[in-house]
C-alpha cells in the first residue's frame, strides 16, 4: 500500500455537557410511555390505545353533550345521571383492555431484544430502571383513569346554574377522582409490570396478564355461591379489585359488605406489595 | 429437466410499504455457480426470498422450472434452500434435521440422504448431537446439508459462509464448485465480494434493488471498461519523463507518484496501452511492471454501485 | 393430509415449550376448583348445578379457548419467528396438508392438557355421581370448541404479527363480555357453540344458541375454513 494512517476509533471520553442521571431517567421514562402509546410504531400498534382511551371518555363526552343540546331543566337531572363514583365501573373493561395491551409494552421488547443491559451500562440503574418503568405504566394509565372524570367534573362545574356554588358543593370530589384513578392506575400498573417481567415475549404478557385477572375472578364467582362461607372468595375477582377500590374512596357508594371495602381495599393492597416483590426480584442485581 | 430456466425473473419488483427491496428486475439464471452481490440492504436477500417461495412479487412474476414456487410446491422437490439466520430446530440433532427435511422432499431413503449429506458438510461424526449446541458454522453447516440431501437441481444459499472458519469456507466452496459442475443451478448471495469471485463465475449485481449488472465477471469488467482505471508502472529511475510525457500527450487524467512506483489514472485503458511503450522509448525509461490496480469484482462493484447512486431509495 | 414427520416435530416442539407447563396450570384451575369444592361444599348445594357451573363458565369459553389459541398460535407462529417455517415450506407438501398438520398437532397437545383437567374436575365435584354422558358430551363440546380455535389461531398467526393479543381480546371481550349480553353476537362466538353441546348434558342459564347437531357442523365448518384460510396465507403472505 501506498502510504498508511491509523485512524484512532478507539474509546473516547465524551466532553460536551452532561445532563445526569435524572435526566437520562426522564428521557427512558418519556420515551417508554410514548412507544406504549404507539408512538414510533405501525399506525396498528396506536389504533388501540388511541381508540380505547376515545371510549374512556365517551360517557364523560355523551353526558356533557346531552347538556349542552339540551334545555337546562333536563339538564340538571343529567347532572346527577352519571356520579363520579360510577365512572370506573363504567369504563372499567376498558380501563382494564387498556391497561392489558399497554403495560406489556414496557419491559418484554427490552428483555426479548436484549436492551436491558445497554440499560445498564448506563446511568440509569436496576431500580432507577424499574422506578421509571412503573413512572412511565402509571402515566397512560392516568390517562383514563383520571382524565375522563376529570373531564366531567370540568363540565358539570361549565354548566351548572352557578358554576362557583358546584365547586364549592363539590370541592370533595376532586380529591377523590384523582384518589381514584391513581389507585386503579397503581393496580394495573404494578400488576402488569410483575407479569411482564417474567417473560420476554409481549404476546404472553398480554395473554397472562389477562388470564390473571379474569379467571380467578371466573373461578371466585362461582365457588363463592357453592361452599360453605364463601362468600370471601369473590375477594379472587381480580378484574374487580381495583374498581371496589376505587368506589371505597367515595362515601356515596354504600358498603355492600361481604365483602367488604375494606378487604377489597386489603386485596388491592396486598396484589401492589407481591408485585412489587416479583419486580424486585426479577431485576436484582445479580442477573439481567 | 424441463427447458424451462431454472430461474427466471420477468419485471420483478418488491416494495415493503415506502420501501422499495427490489425494483423492475429482470433475468433468466442457468446452470453453474451464480452470485448474488450487493451490499447489506441491496436486496440480496428479498431476491432470494422471492427465488424461494417465501413472499410474493408486488409486480411481476418469479419462476422456477416454468412455474410459480408458490402456487406449484411440487417444484420444490427440485429445490434446496438456505434461509439466512433461522437455524433449524435446536431440540433436533444434525441426523434428525436432514433427515426430516429428506422425508419431507420425498426422498425414497431417507436416513442414507442424511447421512450422506452430512458427510458432504463434514458433520458425520456429531449428527447424533442437537443442533441446539451446535456453534454458529456447525449450524449453517446443517442447514447446507438439509439442503443438499434430496439431490437438488436448484440450490438457493442466503449468505452460507457466514460463521464459518477459512478451513471450512474453502470445503463448503469446493462443494459449491462442485455441484455447478454437475450442471445444477446454485445462487449464492454474499456481500463479501471476493468470496463471490472465488464462489461464482458469474454473477448478478444488486445496487439498491436494481439489478446494474449480470454475467460472467471478467464479461462485466469489459463491459464497463469505459470507467477510469488506475494503471500501476513501475518504472527505472524515476519514471518523471515517462509520466510527463504521458500527461502532455493526454494519455492519462492524473499521476501519483510513490516509492518508485506511479500510478496513473486513465479514462482510455486501450489508448494508455499503446501509447506507453512507444513513450517509454522516447523518454528512455525502462519499465519494469505495469499492473491493473483495483481490476478485481470490488472495485468494479464499487465503480457499478457510485453509478447507480440516486437508483432506488 | 396430514404430514405426519411435521405432526410430530410440531407435538414435541409445543410439549417441550416451558409455556406448555404454565399452560398446564391453567389448565389445572378447574380442577383445583373442583377440589375447593369437594372439599367445602355448602350443605345442600348442588353437585350438578356446580360442575355445570364450571364447565360452562370456566372450562369452555375461558381455559379451553385461552389454552387452544396459544397452542395454536404457538404451532405456527413459533415456527415463523424462528425462521423454521422456511424448512417446512420450501418442501413439495401441499400447502394445505402443512396447515392441516399445523392444526392437528395443536388440537392433540391442547386436548392432553384439557381433557385430563375435564375428566377429574368431574370426579371431584360430581363426587361419584359421575354418569358417562356428563362427561362425554363436555368433552366434545370442548374438543370440537379448541378445534375451530387452533383452526383460528394457525390462520391468525400467518395473518398478523400479533395473533395472540387479538385471539386473546377475542375470547374474553367479545365472547366473554360482548356476546354474554348481546344474543346476536353470540352467534359470532365459537365457545357459544361449544356451550350448546355441552348444554345438552349441562343446561345453562340462557338457552343455547342452536341445537347440537348445527354446533357440530358450524365448528367443524369453522376449523375447515380457517385452514383453507391458512393454506391459502401460507402461498401468500411474507413468511
Amino acid at each position: 500500500m501506498i502510504e498508511g494512517k491509523v485512524h484512532d476509533v478507539r474509546f473516547h471520553r465524551y466532553d460536551g455537557p452532561r445532563n445526569g442521571r435524572l435526566a437520562a431517567l426522564w428521557s427512558m421514562i418519556r420515551w417508554s410511555t410514548l412507544r406504549a402509546l404507539g408512538a414510533k410504531r405501525g399506525w396498528k400498534a396506536k389504533v388501540i390505545p388511541i381508540a380505547l382511551t376515545l371510549v374512556a371518555f365517551f360517557p364523560a363526552l355523551i353526558v356533557l353533550g346531552l347538556r349542552a343540546l339540551f334545555a337546562s331543566s333536563i339538564s340538571d337531572n343529567l347532572a346527577t345521571v352519571l356520579p363520579y363514583s360510577d365512572y370506573a365501573g363504567i369504563v372499567g373493561l376498558v380501563i382494564l383492555v387498556f391497561a392489558v395491551v399497554v403495560t406489556p409494552e414496557l419491559l418484554c421488547p427490552d428483555r426479548r431484544d436484549g436492551t436491558l443491559a445497554l440499560y445498564f451500562a448506563t446511568a440509569i440503574s436496576r431500580t432507577d430502571y424499574v422506578l421509571g418503568k412503573v413512572l412511565a405504566a402509571l402515566l397512560p394509565l392516568l390517562l383514563v383513569t383520571v382524565l375522563p372524570p376529570a373531564i366531567l367534573y370540568a363540565g358539570n362545574v361549565l354548566f351548572a346554574t352557578h358554576p362557583l356554588g358546584y365547586v364549592q358543593e363539590h370541592t370533595h370530589d376532586i380529591p377523590r377522582i384523582a384518589a381514584a384513578g391513581i389507585a386503579m392506575a397503581l393496580y394495573f400498573a404494578f400488576v402488569g409490570l410483575a407479569i411482564s417481567s417474567l417473560t420476554g415475549r409481549r404476546a404472553f404478557a398480554v395473554g397472562g396478564y389477562l388470564a390473571f385477572l379474569i379467571v380467578p375472578t371466573i373461578v371466585g364467582g362461582i365457588l363463592s355461591n357453592n361452599i360453605e362461607h364463601g362468600e370471601n372468595l369473590r375477594l379472587m375477582a381480580f378484574a374487580a379489585v381495583p374498581i371496589h377500590t376505587a368506589e371505597a374512596l367515595y362515601p356515596v357508594a354504600p358498603d355492600s359488605g361481604d365483602p367488604s371495602n375494606t378487604a377489597w381495599v386489603l386485596v388491592w393492597l396486598g396484589l401492589i406489595a407481591v408485585s412489587a416483590l416479583v419486580l424486585v426480584w426479577r431485576f436484582r442485581g445479580d442477573e439481567a | 429437466m424441463s427447458d424451462a430456466p431454472a430461474i427466471e425473473f420477468a419485471g420483478v419488483s418488491r416494495w415493503y410499504g415506502d420501501t422499495v427491496a427490489v425494483a423492475d428486475v429482470s433475468f433468466a439464471v442457468g446452470p453453474g455457480v451464480t452470485g448474488l452481490l450487493g451490499h447489506n440492504g441491496a436486496g440480496k436477500s428479498t431476491t432470494l426470498k422471492l427465488c424461494a417461495g417465501f413472499t410474493s412479487p408486488s409486480a411481476g412474476a418469479v419462476r422456477i422450472f416454468g412455474v410459480e414456487p408458490r402456487r406449484n410446491p411440487a417444484v420444490y422437490e427440485r429445490v434446496g434452500v438456505v434461509p439466512d439466520q433461522s437455524p433449524p430446530w435446536p431440540f433436533l440433532t444434525a441426523q434428525e434435521v436432514v433427515e426430516l427435511c429428506a422425508r419431507l422432499h420425498r426422498v425414497a431413503d431417507p436416513a442414507a440422504a442424511a447421512d450422506r449429506a452430512l458427510e458432504t458438510v463434514g458433520l458425520d461424526d456429531v449428527a447424533g448431537r442437537k443442533v441446539g449446541g451446535f456453534s454458529h458454522g456447525m449450524r449453517q453447516r446443517v442447514k447446507l446439508a438439509q439442503a443438499l440431501a434430496h439431490d437438488p437441481d436448484l440450490l438457493l444459499l442466503d449468505e452460507p459462509l457466514n460463521g464459518l472458519d477459512p478451513a471450512q469456507r474453502r470445503e463448503i466452496i469446493a462443494v459449491l464448485h462442485r455441484l455447478g459442475d454437475e450442471g445444477r443451478t446454485v445462487i449464492v448471495s454474499s456481500h463479501v465480494l471476493h468470496e463471490v469471485e472465488r464462489m461464482a463465475p458469474q454473477v448478478l449485481v444488486l445496487v439498491s434493488g436494481h439489478l446494474v449488472a449480470e454475467g460472467q465477471t471478467s464479461a462485466i469488467r469489459q463491459l464497463i471498461s469505459e470507467r477510469p482505471r488506475t494503471v500501476r508502472v513501475a518504472a527505472g529511475g524515476d519514471g518523471r519523463a515517462l509520466a510527463g510525457a504521458l500527461v502532455d500527450g493526454g494519455v492519462v487524467d492524473a499521476v501519483r507518484f510513490d516509492d518508485g512506483t506511479m500510478e496513473f489514472e486513465t479514462g482510455d485503458v486501450e489508448r494508455f496501452s499503446r501509447a506507453l511503450p512507444a513513450l517509454a522509448r522516447t523518454t528512455d525509461t525502462l519499465v519494469r511492471r505495469v499492473e491493473p490496480v483495483g481490476d478485481d469484482l470490488e472495485s468494479v462493484y464499487a465503480y457499478l454501485h457510485e453509478r447507480a447512486r440516486g437508483a432506488g431509495r | 393430509m396430514i404430514v405426519w414427520p411435521v405432526y410430530r416435530l410440531t407435538l414435541r416442539a409445543l410439549l417441550l415449550q416451558r409455556r406448555t407447563i404454565l399452560l398446564g396450570l391453567l389448565a389445572a384451575a378447574p380442577v383445583l376448583m373442583a377440589l375447593v369444592y369437594a372439599v367445602a361444599a355448602k350443605a345442600g348445594a348442588h353437585h350438578f348445578r356446580f360442575y355445570s357451573h364450571l364447565v360452562q363458565e370456566l372450562f369452555v369459553p375461558t381455559i379451553a379457548a385461552v389454552v387452544a389459541l396459544v397452542i395454536g398460535v404457538s404451532a405456527i407462529g413459533d415456527e415463523r419467528e424462528d425462521g423454521t417455517i422456511y424448512y417446512l415450506v420450501a418442501t413439495p407438501q401441499s400447502r394445505l396438508g402443512l396447515i392441516a398438520t399445523k392444526i392437528a398437532a395443536a388440537w392433540t397437545a391442547t386436548l392432553v392438557l384439557l381433557v385430563p383437567s375435564l375428566v377429574i374436575s368431574a370426579l371431584l365435584a360430581l363426587e361419584g355421581e359421575v354418569d358417562p354422558s356428563s362427561i362425554l358430551w363436555p368433552a366434545a363440546g370442548v374438543a370440537l370448541a379448541t378445534l375451530a380455535y387452533c383452526g383460528v389461531a394457525a390462520w391468525l398467526s400467518l395473518r398478523t404479527r400479533r395473533p395472540i393479543v387479538i385471539g386473546v381480546l377475542y375470547v374474553l371481550l367479545w365472547e366473554g363480555s360482548i356476546a354474554t349480553f348481546a344474543a346476536s353476537a353470540s352467534k359470532l362466538s365459537i365457545a357459544a357453540y361449544g356451550r350448546a353441546l355441552v348444554a345438552e348434558r349441562l343446561p345453562e342459564a340462557a338457552a343455547p344458541v342452536v341445537g347440537p347437531a348445527p354446533a357440530v357442523v358450524i365448528l367443524a365448518a369453522v376449523a375447515a375454513i380457517t385452514c383453507w384460510l391458512g393454506a391459502r396465507a401460507l402461498a401468500r403472505v411474507e413468511l
